[in-house]
């Protein structure tokens, strides 16, 4: 049984879908990817899934955790679940934290919010939590206020208020993307680190096909607000079926200098994103696509039971058998 | 300059002023605020060929009227038409208010300028000139300005004009700052043109929406001041009708005549909305950050 | 922190020297007046002169600021220059007028700007919000004077709830003092907090926007919660700023009011000394209003850097 099940989750902004009918599940303690370019919907999922959608959007569909629907609970009952069951780390470290406020308060409010402790209770758990997430001086280092420390350090905080009541689930939306490229990897690794140490199920939103590769068990494919492709990582890298997948494995490839294209030359896929809520009708890959005939007019139905894919006409044979992107690209 | 670069300016000044038309259309407080403003001088324009009645016209037998058809507003109490009094001093407060803030643009904008382009001791000196000016709020300097020349209508104006310089010079200092910081100030720098000529060709042109909008904020502060130095008569002296002494006027007749205080209230309230709010909406529709927050 | 306070109070003590020389240099344009308004046009040459030597302003200027910079510094205000009673005392009675005037007006401007702003804010997309910042909007239109006799035509004209001027003095009761501060300090502060209750929608704004109210959310916090903990500090910063720019509008604006309800406050005073032109008084609450405003602004600075610790006391 899944410990998170979405399904045919669909966001509107003023009657436009800029998420439609999306669904996958998350089994405890699973590392499940989501992969998409900028404006595929990827953070509008897993902000309504934690039902923090900004003004005027509205989910509907199902979301549901350990057998609880939380698109119909009231706020009340959310909050409850929200941190304690089920967190987040977001994508700016700069902005994510009070600037007004020690970091260690705010990890001590998380932990207060959800269980009845002391304050100083809370406090020691606090202590006990900063050297988890890299911090060698936890006493002298949670008085810090966010300005004082760099972007890797206050992601680890952000890290550290997401895991301080060891919730079931962590979503982490592009937790790497704003920090430099050097701590990265760093912040990556822990990350992996605390999920499998806690059991903690993980999904990894981002936009880099390698660094989700490296990380998740399972990849989901999202592509103007619809899923595209799901399946395990090493049959997604290696057996891709819609052509969207393909043409991201073949960038991905070719950043890492091993692909079939000329050298200085960055395979790009043609055209560019439509902006949110004016993608095309039918299937959403339709104008970008190369296998695109008069049937990608209507939009194409989900198949497959452990490989999914939307696609009138899948990728059938392996597209290139020597083709793995290098999974060990993250820990350069 | 030759006829046909005349033409050319004539026509960019026509292409901006069609602009800015189309940017107010976007901006329902500023199309009130224009509305209001464009009414009041309307008013104040009219109120120099026509009024109903003379609005020094005492007239016995007709004191502390009501409103009636004869006297729209009714009479106070020497019989004078509320109405007439309350044009004819529409024109001496915008007069007096324009005036203000044309003193102190014509100082505020000059200094800011120079204190943004020059920089080092000389913008330091400015700035905190304008520190010290603003430690004394506008009605305290005119109140002090009027214990030493006399209550008059200069007297008033000038003091709010001098207090009012400092409120110029920082906008204008900072809204140069920012051009003078860009790429093409730059660009004209680097192929040597004077520091003046930049400042004509570059820094002003730039600036003048910021100009325009403070202008048009400070003028409902100076609307507001010259009304509360009547009110407190060391503005115009009487008979000279004003909105500040027909209100202070009329507070010794509460009792019986009410609403003789609340025309020249309403009259100073309108005036004052309609030049905040033109102001207002100005700045929202220059400020594209400001866009869509409210 | 040290290095902070000596700064500020370096230029503060500047800026107050300067204002000083400013004001007696304005005052004291016009030489040998004094005596000659005190005693009237039908006065002799020969008894102005004595005047104006009794009053010491046949002194050289330079002289005549110092002696005034003297008791300035020592309290020692002088004696008026018509009644020739000492300055301090009356001062004093006038700000135990106009202290708690201003305090009260201050008093009612938050109670109006922080509920109004947080609600108007908080609501922003539905019509209450709006009709909240269009109601702010026309309050900022109204100067204090016309609202307060537009208070006096309907709480003391037709209610007849309060009286419509005067001052019932502390000493004989402190009820009565109270109850003839209440239309004016509303009149005060009702504009002022309708000013401040625009700055306070846009901070709340600013704030309901920010990320880190989003962390507390998925930290489990109810908004309402979220708001407490983080958003009053956050919108305290921009607002604690504008506060120290209303007081010194509070201030001026005591002094339109106490005219408007004749209460007998500084402002009173000033505008009696103005009239009568008793330089020496009108000098002597001039820099005392530019002190207050000074140290105001010096005050919302620590305040500030105190909230924000961005900011800190060492830069």
């Amino acid at each position: 049984m899944s410990l998170l099940e979405v399904s045919q989750l669909t966001v509107d902004v003023q009657g436009i879908p800029v998420v439609s009918d999306v669904r996958f599940a998350i089994s405890a303690g699973e590392r499940l990817g989501l992969i998409g370019e900028s404006g595929s919907g990827k953070t509008i999922t897993a902000l309504a899934i934690m039902g923090l959608l900004p003004e005027g959007l509205r989910a509907r569909g199902s979301v549901v955790l350990d057998g609880t629907e939380l698109l119909s609970l009231s706020e009340r009952r959310l909050s409850a679940v929200r941190g304690s069951r089920i967190a987040m780390v977001f994508q700016e470290p700069m902005t994510a934290l009070d600037p007004l406020m020690r970091v260690g308060t705010q990890i001590t409010d998380a932990i207060r919010i959800h269980e009845r402790v002391g304050r100083r209770a809370a406090r020691d758990r606090m202590l006990q939590l900063m050297p988890r997430v890299g911090f060698s001086n936890p006493r002298e280092q949670s008085r810090r206020f966010p300005h004082q420390l760099s972007g890797g350090q206050r992601q680890r905080i952000v890290i550290a208020i997401a895991i301080a009541c060891g919730p079931a689930l962590i979503l982490a939306d592009e937790p790497t993307t704003a920090l430099d490229v050097t701590v990265q990897a760093q912040v990556l690794a822990l990350l992996q680190d605390l999920v499998q140490d806690q059991g903690s199920a993980l999904l990894l939103i981002s936009h880099d096909l390698a660094v989700v590769s490296s990380v998740c068990q399972r990849i989901v494919v999202m592509y103007g607000g619809r899923v595209v492709e799901s399946a395990s990582t090493p049959e997604l890298l290696t057996r891709p079926r819609h052509p969207y997948t393909q043409a991201l494995l073949h960038t991905s490839r070719g950043i890492g200098g091993n692909g079939d294209t000329p050298a200085g030359h960055l395979p790009t896929i043609p055209g560019s994103v439509p902006e949110l809520g004016r993608f095309p009708s039918g299937c959403v890959f339709r104008g970008r696509c190369d296998r695109e005939q008069d049937r990608c007019l209507e939009a194409p139905p989900t198949t497959g039971s452990d490989h999914l894919v939307a696609c009138w006409f899948p990728l059938t044979s392996p597209s290139d058998p020597t083709a793995a992107v290098t999974t060990g690209g993250v820990g350069a | 300059m030759s006829a046909l670069a005349a033409g050319q300016s004539h026509a960019a000044a026509g292409g901006r002023a069609h602009r800015l038309w189309r940017l107010v259309r976007r901006s329902p407080s500023a199309m009130l605020g224009g509305l209001v403003v464009l009414v009041i001088v309307a008013v104040a324009v009219l109120s120099l060929f026509w009024t109903p009645y003379g609005p020094l016209t005492v007239s016995t037998g007709h004191e502390l009227l009501g409103p009636s058809f004869h006297h729209l507003l009714g009479t106070d109490e020497y019989g004078r038409d509320l109405l007439s009094r309350l044009m004819s001093g529409t024109d001496l407060t915008l007069l007096s208010s324009a005036g203000a803030v044309l003193i102190a643009g014509g100082i505020g904008i000059p200094a800011g300028l120079i204190s943004a382009s020059k920089g080092g001791v000389t913008s330091e000196v400015i700035m905190r000139g304008a520190d010290l000016i603003y430690s004394f709020p506008a009605l305290l300097a005119a109140i002090t300005l009027v214990a030493v020349f006399g209550a008059s209508t200069t007297t008033a104006t000038v003091a709010i004009g001098i207090a009012s310089i400092p409120s110029f010079a920082r906008v204008t200092r900072s809204a140069a700052l920012a051009v003078l910081a860009t790429e093409y100030v730059l660009a004209a720098r680097a192929y040597g043109r004077s520091p003046l000529a930049i400042l004509r060709r570059h820094v002003l042109p730039n600036i003048l929406p910021f100009i325009i909008v403070q202008a048009s904020l400070l003028l409902s502060v100076t609307v507001l001041a010259v009304a509360a130095l009547s009110y407190l008569g060391l503005g115009t002296p009487p008979p000279t009708a004003t909105w500040g002494g027909m209100l202070e006027n009329a507070q010794n007749y509460l009792y019986q005549d009410p609403l003789m205080a609340v025309w020249p209230g309403l009259a100073i309230a309108i005036c004052v909305l309609g030049f905040n709010a033109l102001g207002d909406g100005l700045r929202d529709l220059l400020d594209p950050t400001l866009r869509g927050r409210e | 922190m040290v290095r902070f306070a000596v700064r500020r109070l370096t230029t503060v003590l500047l800026t107050l020297w300067a204002a000083s020389i400013l004001v007696f240099t304005v005052l004291n344009i016009l030489p040998g007046t004094p005596a000659q308004v005190i005693l009237g046009t039908q006065a002799t040459p020969a008894s102005v002169r004595a005047l104006t030597i009794k009053l010491g302003l046949n002194e050289p200027l330079v002289l005549q600021y110092l002696h005034w910079m003297q008791g300035l510094l020592t309290l020692h205000l002088g004696n008026s220059y018509i009644s020739g009673q000492p300055i301090a005392p009356e001062l004093g009675a006038a700000l135990e007028v106009t202290a708690p005037l201003v305090v009260l007006g201050l008093l009612v401007g938050l109670l109006i700007a922080v509920p109004a702003g947080l609600v108007s804010a908080v609501h922003h997309r539905k019509a209450s919000g709006a009709a909240l910042a269009a109601a702010t909007q026309v309050g900022i239109a109204i100067p204090n004077f016309v609202l307060g006799i537009l208070l006096i035509i309907v709480v003391a004209v037709y209610l007849k709830w309060l009286p419509a001027s005067g001052f019932t003095p502390w000493s004989s009761s402190v009820g009565g003092a109270l109850q003839s501060l209440i239309l004016p300090s509303v009149s005060l502060g009702l504009v002022e907090g309708a000013i401040l209750a625009r700055y306070v929608r846009t901070a709340v704004l600013g704030v309901l926007r920010a990320d880190y109210l989003r962390t507390a959310r998925a930290k489990g916090m109810r908004t309402g919660q979220a708001l407490v903990r983080h958003g009053i500090r956050n919108a305290a910063v921009p607002v604690v700023t504008v506060l120290g720019l209303e007081l010194s509008g509070l201030i001026i604006g005591a002094v339109v009011i106490e005219a408007v309800f004749t209460l007998p406050g500084v402002g009173s005073l000033l505008l009696s000394s103005v009239a009568n032109r008793d330089l020496i008084l009108v000098q002597d609450i001039v820099m005392l209003v530019a002190t207050v405003v000074v140290l105001t602004n010096l005050l919302v600075d620590i305040l500030y850097r105190v909230i924000d610790p961005r900011i800190g006391l060492r830069s």
